[in-house]
């Protein structure tokens, strides 16, 4: 709360307040958005039939790293210690207000359904890896993170005005809101957003909506109309951009 | 490099000098390092991880791109399958898979994983094919029609998998990982196919022991032993009934049919179709021959299967060290073995389930390790290395090491130390060096170098018949 009534301050000094809270109201319809790929997207909405089931599920398996000292770098990484005992349960989205999600991950972006999952995500100011380095905190002292940088579902306008005020002025408008809260790099290290962490599983039905960017032909017209008629049986909404 | 590579998400990650960069299919200039969490979220909701060893960046990226093309006919197959699609979906899914199958390793893939588990109820067949002849996609229709024509040797593959009790796997999330690799590498789709074409089920076995994500399989022998033993067993009955066939005159023959015929117009709905009159004159000859039931003849198997992992079976003696401590091995690495009997020791280690690596300084010899391996149906089990001790570097970790005291004795007493100091550092923790051969008197040159040489491990000694004794060393687990 601290950072955001310093923030708040320094917005009434440069006449901003206006602006922010337009930002802090549109900031409501904010959701959390999951960036995958459009197989991963039909595997999910298909996941209750029969047919796609039987062969989806063979070529599905655990993780197994090889053995072998090659492998040691990556068994290291996928051991870490960042979400000790959590790791499969958690599922990291980013906190958009129009639907598109990270399109460095993947060109389809599912919005999540906000009574579904308010009461278990937390929002983290930027993506936690960078936090960490940012603040210099180790992986294992993430259960005492500093405080003011990471807010409950319901509090995550406060953080998004601490964390964007100096990046609002008298110029900014409505339509900026969009690009300040999630800027899309040239890869994935140049990404800037707010992360979400959401616990616990996600089905299509936690989905209310899925965003596809085309952005090439890699993207066949009949998986894709097959997906939109999947999900307009579980009434969710595809839109091509 | 190595890589991990998932076609449904349609990335991979390489991984080179301790760095991980991730490159997606669609855009393949993003070469970037990732950070730990982005890892730990790919390796969370991806769960089709393929994993490449040494292998160049532009193979990566080419297998990503066939793994990726894969995926997306699997998705076009699918739709097209699909009774609950709009017929136009599904049409214009048949085009786009004709067009999709001819990109280079597409239908071999997407068989792997059709032909893994029969079409359930929902499938339907009949619909995709009517799809495929309105858009003129042959290419498309041929693999239908071929679907349609296999899911008999289907239903039989995937029904004798799921007899293998999960206690062969060691445990269900054990066989699901073994199923998985198995239909990636196409094991499923090879033992149909050789079924339906009456080709040779050892063969499909013996290159499914080349594929680098099969070999590595926990108790990997078993589990396709046990899998394809009724495949096996009637190969076995239809070979001993044609070689039945050949011996007999035609007129015999014509007599047996006649026979078959005859039972035919007895039993009650039975239908004499050329077909039907075939397969009672095999049942015929098979009374005929006596030929077990499949309960015996797997058992017979097993009895006879067994026989190599005895000593005895190799020359050894039946109370051989080698018995006792080849159960309290560790590790998966291979045993190294040095020395005399080194045919013997390394055969028999190979045929209760190890890797060898048979050194020996006279190719000859060397040569008849490999030979005798191959004889015996071993020889993806042993490697032979012709070369002498004082040459011998190690290739990787040990799981032990078997040596006869007198191949150290034809060295200097430097060249030995620096061999077993080489074998040590070689070997896993709570690995085993055994030095057969080892002289009887306690003041022994041999007893006092060994002693010196592992005086950092746990050793002892057995007394063998006559005046020799067997040193054994076991690595302290750290």
């Amino acid at each position: 709360m601290e950072r955001y009534q310093s923030a708040v301050q320094s917005l009434t000094e440069r006449g901003c307040l206006p602006i922010s809270q337009q930002l802090e109201r549109a900031l409501a319809s904010s959701r959390p958005v999951i960036s995958r790929s459009i197989g991963e997207v039909l595997r999910l909405a298909t996941s209750e039939q029969e047919l796609y089931a039987t062969y989806y599920q063979l070529a599905m398996g655990q993780v197994r790293i090889p053995k072998g000292d090659r492998w040691d770098v990556l068994r290291r990484v996928a051991d870490s210690a960042l979400f000790p005992g959590y790791a499969s349960e958690i599922h990291f989205a980013a906190l958009s207000l129009d639907g598109q999600g990270l399109a460095n991950w993947g060109e389809c972006s599912m919005t999540l359904r906000e009574h579904m999952v308010a009461h278990r995500v937390t929002v983290l100011e930027e993506n936690s890896v960078t936090f960490l380095k940012r603040h210099y905190i180790r992986a294992a002292e993430l259960d005492s993170l500093p405080r003011g940088y990471r807010a409950s579902w319901n509090d995550r306008h406060h953080l998004v005005i601490a964390k964007l005020s100096s990046s609002i002025n008298s110029s900014t408008t409505c339509d900026d809101f969009v690009g300040l809260l999630m800027s899309q790099g040239d890869n994935t290290s140049e990404d800037e957003f707010l992360e979400i962490h959401c616990f616990g599983p996600i089905s299509i039905r936690t989905v209310e909506r899925v965003v596809v960017l085309r952005r090439n032909e890699t993207i066949s017209d009949a998986t894709l109309d097959a997906l939109r008629e999947h999900l307009r049986r579980v009434s969710v909404s595809l839109e091509v951009r | 490099v190595d890589a991990m590579i998932s076609g449904r998400a349609g990335v991979a990650l390489i991984i080179e000098g301790g760095t991980i960069r991730f490159t997606r299919h669609d855009a393949k200039s993003i070469r970037l390092q990732l950070n730990p969490t982005e890892i730990a979220l790919l390796l969370g909701s991806v769960r089709d991880w393929e994993f490449q060893s040494n292998v160049k960046p532009w193979e990566v990226t080419s297998r990503l791109a066939e793994m990726v093309d894969i995926e997306a006919g699997l998705d076009l197959s699918l739709v097209l399958l699909d009774p609950g699609m709009p017929s136009i979906i599904r049409e214009r899914a048949a085009g786009e898979l004709d067009m999709s199958l001819a990109s280079p390793g597409v239908e071999c893939g997407l068989q792997a994983v059709l032909f893994a588990k029969p079409l359930p109820a929902s499938a339907d067949l009949e619909g995709a094919l009517r799809s495929a002849d309105t858009q003129k996609a042959t290419v498309t229709r041929t693999m239908l029609g071929e679907l349609m024509r296999l899911q008999p040797e289907i239903r039989s593959v995937r029904g004798e998998w799921e007899k293998v009790p999960d206690s062969t796997f060691g445990g269900e999330q054990e066989r699901r990982h073994c199923e998985l690799q198995l239909v990636r590498s196409g094991v499923f789709r090879d033992l149909v196919l050789a079924l339906h074409s009456r080709a040779s089920v050892d063969d499909v076995l013996f290159a499914s022991f080349q594929e680098p994500s099969v070999a590595p399989l926990s108790n990997c022998r078993a589990i396709l032993s046990s899998w394809t033993a009724r495949f096996q067993f009637e190969a076995y009955v239809l070979r001993e009934i044609e070689s039945y066939k050949e011996s007999v005159s035609r007129a015999h023959l014509m007599r047996i049919a006649d026979l078959a015929s005859r039972t035919l117009s007895r039993s009650p709905g039975a239908t004499s179709t050329a077909e039907s009159l075939a397969s009672e004159v095999d049942r015929i000859i098979a009374r005929r021959l006596k030929l077990p039931a499949f309960n015996t003849w797997r058992r017979r198997r097993s009895r006879n299967a067994d026989e190599p992992k005895r000593p005895e079976y190799w020359g050894l003696r039946a109370d051989t060290p080698l018995q006792a401590v080849l159960a309290s091995l560790v590790a998966d690495s291979p045993i190294l073995v040095v020395g005399a009997r080194v045919i013997g020791t390394a055969l028999f280690l190979a045929a209760n389930g190890r890797d060898v690596q048979a050194l020996e300084s006279d190719s000859t010899v060397a040569e008849r390790v490999l030979q005798a391996a191959s004889d015996a149906g071993l020889a993806e089990r042993v490697t032979g290395y012709p070369r002498a001790l004082q040459e011998w570097t190690p290739s990787g970790s040990l799981s032990g090491v078997v040596v006869t005291y007198a191949a150290f004795e034809a060295l200097s007493s430097n060249e030995r130390a620096r061999v077993i100091g080489l074998m040590k550092a070689a070997t896993d923790d709570g690995g085993l060096h055994i030095i057969e051969g080892v002289g009887q008197a306690s003041d022994s040159v041999g007893e006092r170098d060994l002693r010196d040489g592992y005086a950092d491990w746990q050793t002892s000694f057995v007394q063998e018949p006559g005046s020799v004794r067997t040193f054994i060393a076991r690595k302290t687990q750290k």
